[in-house]
């Protein structure tokens, strides 16, 4: 098929779905208000929830502060209060930067570009993220455990023998899922990059 | 004239161009149906760009492209299309079911070239100069052309194997 036939069939396409019966136009502001609404309700909740979650334990670690007596428990909650803001700020602002663009002035050449760098940099903030949440589920206990006076708990084996495992588990599925995704993005990603060149 | 009488008047008015787009960008129907929402809602969102805009019919294929880009990369696993009857995409189909059918493959060998250039090959087939479709898409005029022949080998190839193996047209 030659392109002038394509053009050709592509014409009379276009015939055809000119004829076809259009959407009522009180229809269409309806789409666009409901469309609304459901994408003010696919607001990322569970990173909304673990912000405020890690911005809570950073109050409160901040509030305490004076508490602390032991001073490689203050390191360790200066340590968390920095990581419990940082994390949850730069995962939200690679949300942000992956929701921004700008569909109506940038080119597709353009969108293509902007849209695959900031998908890396998300999953490439979430790599981090993982490291340094091994680092807080460490340097979180103690500076907790002085705080709420439960210093027998930890020296209890069974604590150890729950909560080493337990977190290794959770850390080591994470990490192969971030790994996963991480891998599938940046060949996704190339794979678009070349179609731009 | 209100705002949103403007938008709909817009979009009523190019609901074909809609379309167009979500059909060559999306497979499945209910895809090309979450699609075609999702353009006129990112329509509505820019809306205010549009007014200030140079050149109101190259805008809107850049929203529309922009929009089928990013959407479909975000989103391949969930649908959040709105269950109107009315909006459903249909048209009656040509009598000629011989046409209709080159039609039909025509779509799919679209489908089969990467994000860009099925954006390229639309915009020559809606009949864009080479400096309108560079514009559009943000590439150079001379990489327009480049990858118009690149596509135009890969469509021949692909839609008449034979002739390409035969060396016939």
């Amino acid at each position: 098929m030659e392109l002038d036939e394509m053009k050709s069939l592509w014409a009379d396409l276009s015939l055809q779905v000119e004829k076809q019966d259009k959407i009522q136009k009180e229809l269409l502001m309806e789409i666009t208000k409901q469309k609304f609404r459901s994408k003010l309700n696919s607001v990322r909740i569970p990173e909304i929830i673990g912000s405020l979650v890690c911005v809570g334990y950073a109050m409160y670690f901040l509030s305490r502060f004076g508490e602390f007596e032991l001073w490689y428990n203050q390191i360790f909650a200066l340590v968390c209060i920095f990581l419990m803001i940082a994390l949850p700020t730069a995962s939200l602002t690679a949300i942000k930067g992956m929701r921004d663009l700008k569909i109506d002035t940038e080119t597709p050449a353009g969108i293509m570009d902007k849209f695959v760098k900031s998908k890396v940099r998300f999953w490439k903030v979430q790599r981090y993220g993982m490291i340094f949440g091994v680092i807080l589920m460490i340097a979180i206990l103690p500076p907790l455990v002085e705080l709420n006076g439960a210093d027998e708990i930890i020296q209890k084996p069974w604590f150890w023998g729950l909560y080493v495992p337990g977190g290794l588990i959770f850390m080591l599925l994470f990490t192969r899922f971030v790994y996963k995704k991480y891998k599938e993005t940046i060949s996704a990603s190339e794979k678009m990059l070349r179609d731009i060149d | 004239m209100s705002k949103e009488e403007e938008f709909v008047n817009l979009i009523h008015e190019n609901q074909g161009l809609i379309y167009k787009i979500a059909t060559i960008y999306a497979k499945e129907k209910a895809e090309q149906d979450d699609l075609y929402q999702e353009i006129v809602y990112q329509t509505w969102k820019s809306f205010d760009h549009f007014k200030k805009a140079s050149k109101p019919s190259t805008w809107l294929y850049r929203v529309g492209m922009n929009t089928a880009i990013t959407h479909l990369n975000k989103s391949k696993k969930q649908l959040n299309t709105l269950p109107f009857d009315q909006v459903t995409i249909q048209f009656s189909e040509s009598n000629d079911s011989e046409r209709e059918e080159k039609i039909q493959l025509l779509y799919t060998q679209i489908r089969k070239l990467n994000l860009l250039d099925r954006g390229i090959i639309f915009l020559f087939l809606e009949e864009k100069t080479y400096e309108e479709i560079a514009e559009i898409s943000g590439i150079s005029v001379s990489n327009v052309g480049t990858r118009m022949s690149r596509i135009r080998q890969k469509l021949k190839s692909e839609m008449n194997p034979k002739s390409t193996t035969d060396g016939t047209r």
